[in-house]
């Protein structure tokens, strides 16, 4: 697969997941009213989520990427503040040709980690944690940037924030709910409604668990180090700093199970999530094989 | 009757394939092309900053360290011949040929200079030698960046059944500027 054909794949794989949303959610508020407010109800709970869900689906094809930043916390910085980081973004942006330099945004961590998000190479935006700046040297932080830089020429970043809004929130949801409902707290009262939700998002997980690797796949991330890679003609450049990252055992506490797909590296690490729908998103190839695969280009 | 209709739409519809696949062809190579030119123009303003900053840099030098005269007027001499093909319109082969010695004389100076043992006291000089670093880094993507397209256009215009409708329409190669052995390869980056 080339870097164009990764493009059509990746603009073609948001509109499905767009399209599922919208279809999921009108679908779910049918049942429901149906259920709920009894029957023949079902038309004003399909047209109400109906509205709903093609709004939010909409609306996060242009904001996604402002709510990822928003839920990681991420700062804008500001040039004067990071001339060697923009200075490095500048060089990379000319390489890869890209028009617009993305903006620079930090989020206040000692975990090493870094994402790229934005809904087309106009609108993008590299955010990193201030561990990594920290942690890494000039060469590095250069392999890790071209490997975000690489995510952005590639439309990843517009598939990945629309999965972690929209694929995220529902997983999300459907998470809290089949915790509640399937709690062994015995003294816990769950209403008998959550439990039957529960029982057909559990019917349903299958579908999600499809549309969560439409967006998630190895290859993706072996595709960015390697065209980051050759962007910067340098491969140890980013396989040193990959080697830093994993060897970084420190959890980012701003990560979740929606937005942890995005990153460079898995940064819920392991043991802090054991829930079944945590593991779909957990789909970063491992480390070692990325920096074998660097090493020897 | 019937078999000469269906003669004629088999015929017609040929046409129109060949037609279709002249024109996507022909609108490829027009934009490959124009990203060439794009990528060839932000060179350009690369090295138009560098040309500003050497005097600079030059007269700096002479003032705060002592290092060969030969050297200093070998890069003086270079970016007036630099300037001099870039004003002409010189091909990309021409002026990397100029661009590359240019770049190795600055190398000399920053050899000699960071060889003084004091050099850190002088801000003025330090601060002039990053940007002609940065400077230099920048000529480097825009070069690759450059360069990559040139490949890229190159190949089309090589490849059959594209190269037809390049002959036709007198697509030419384009040269490519300072490319490594390794740059004029096609690289791909594929799974």
């Amino acid at each position: 697969m080339t870097i164009y054909s990764q493009i059509d794949k990746n603009k073609r794989n948001t509109f499905i997941i767009m399209f599922f949303f919208t279809v999921f959610i009108t679908s779910v508020g049918y049942f429901l009213s149906e259920i709920f407010w009894g029957q023949g109800a079902g038309i004003v709970g399909l047209v109400l989520a109906f509205i709903f869900s093609s709004v939010s689906s909409i609306s996060s094809f242009y904001f996604s990427d402002k709510m990822v930043l928003a839920i990681s916390g991420a700062k804008k910085v500001e040039r004067q503040d990071s001339p060697l980081v923009y200075g490095i973004l500048d060089n990379l942006s000319i390489g890869a040709g890209l028009k617009k330099v993305p903006d620079l945004y930090i989020i206040e961590d000692t975990a090493t980690n870094a994402f790229a998000t934005g809904r087309d190479p106009e609108h993008a935006v590299v955010a990193v944690t201030t561990g990594l700046l920290q942690k890494l040297n000039k060469r590095e932080i250069e392999g890790v940037m071209a490997h975000e830089i690489s995510h952005i020429t590639n439309y990843d970043i517009r598939l990945m924030a629309i999965t972690a809004i929209l694929v995220g929130s529902v997983t999300l949801l459907v998470n809290f709910i089949l915790r509640g409902s399937f709690s062994s707290d015995s003294d816990r009262k769950v209403p008998g409604f959550i439990i039957l939700i529960g029982i057909v998002l559990a019917i349903l997980s299958p579908i999600i668990a499809e549309l969560i690797k439409l967006s998630i796949s190895r290859n993706r991330e072996y595709l960015a180090d390697a065209s980051g890679a050759l962007l910067t003609r340098d491969p140890e450049g980013l396989a040193s700093a990959l080697e830093k990252i994993a060897h970084d055992h420190e959890p980012l506490e701003v990560a979740n199970e929606a937005t942890a797909h995005m990153y460079i590296s898995n940064p819920l690490k392991k043991g802090k999530n054991a829930d079944m729908f945590a593991n779909l998103f957990n789909t970063h190839p491992p480390v070692e094989e990325r920096i074998k695969r660097l090493r020897t280009m | 009757m019937t078999a000469g209709i269906i003669a004629l739409i088999i015929i017609v519809g040929i046409i129109v394939l060949l037609g279709i696949f002249v024109l996507t062809t022909y609108n490829s190579l027009v934009s490959l092309r124009m990203r060439v030119k794009e990528a060839w123009s932000d060179i350009d303003v690369q090295l138009k900053k560098r040309y500003d900053l050497l005097p600079d840099l030059i007269e700096t030098v002479k003032k705060a360290v002592n290092v060969d005269e030969s050297i200093l007027t070998r890069v003086t001499e270079l970016r007036a011949a630099a300037m001099e093909s870039s004003v002409k319109n010189a091909s990309p082969e021409k002026r990397g040929e100029v661009e590359q010695q240019l770049s190795g004389a600055i190398r000399d100076i920053k050899v000699q200079v960071e060889a003084y043992p004091d050099i850190k006291s002088h801000m003025e000089l330090t601060n002039l030698m990053d940007k002609v670093t940065e400077i230099e880094e920048k000529i480097a993507y825009s070069r690759r960046f450059y360069n990559q397209n040139v490949m890229e256009y190159n190949t089309k215009t090589e490849l059959m059944p594209q190269a037809l409708v390049a002959g036709m329409f007198n697509f030419k190669k384009e040269a490519f500027f300072e490319a490594t052995a390794e740059e004029k390869k096609d690289i791909k980056v594929s799974f």
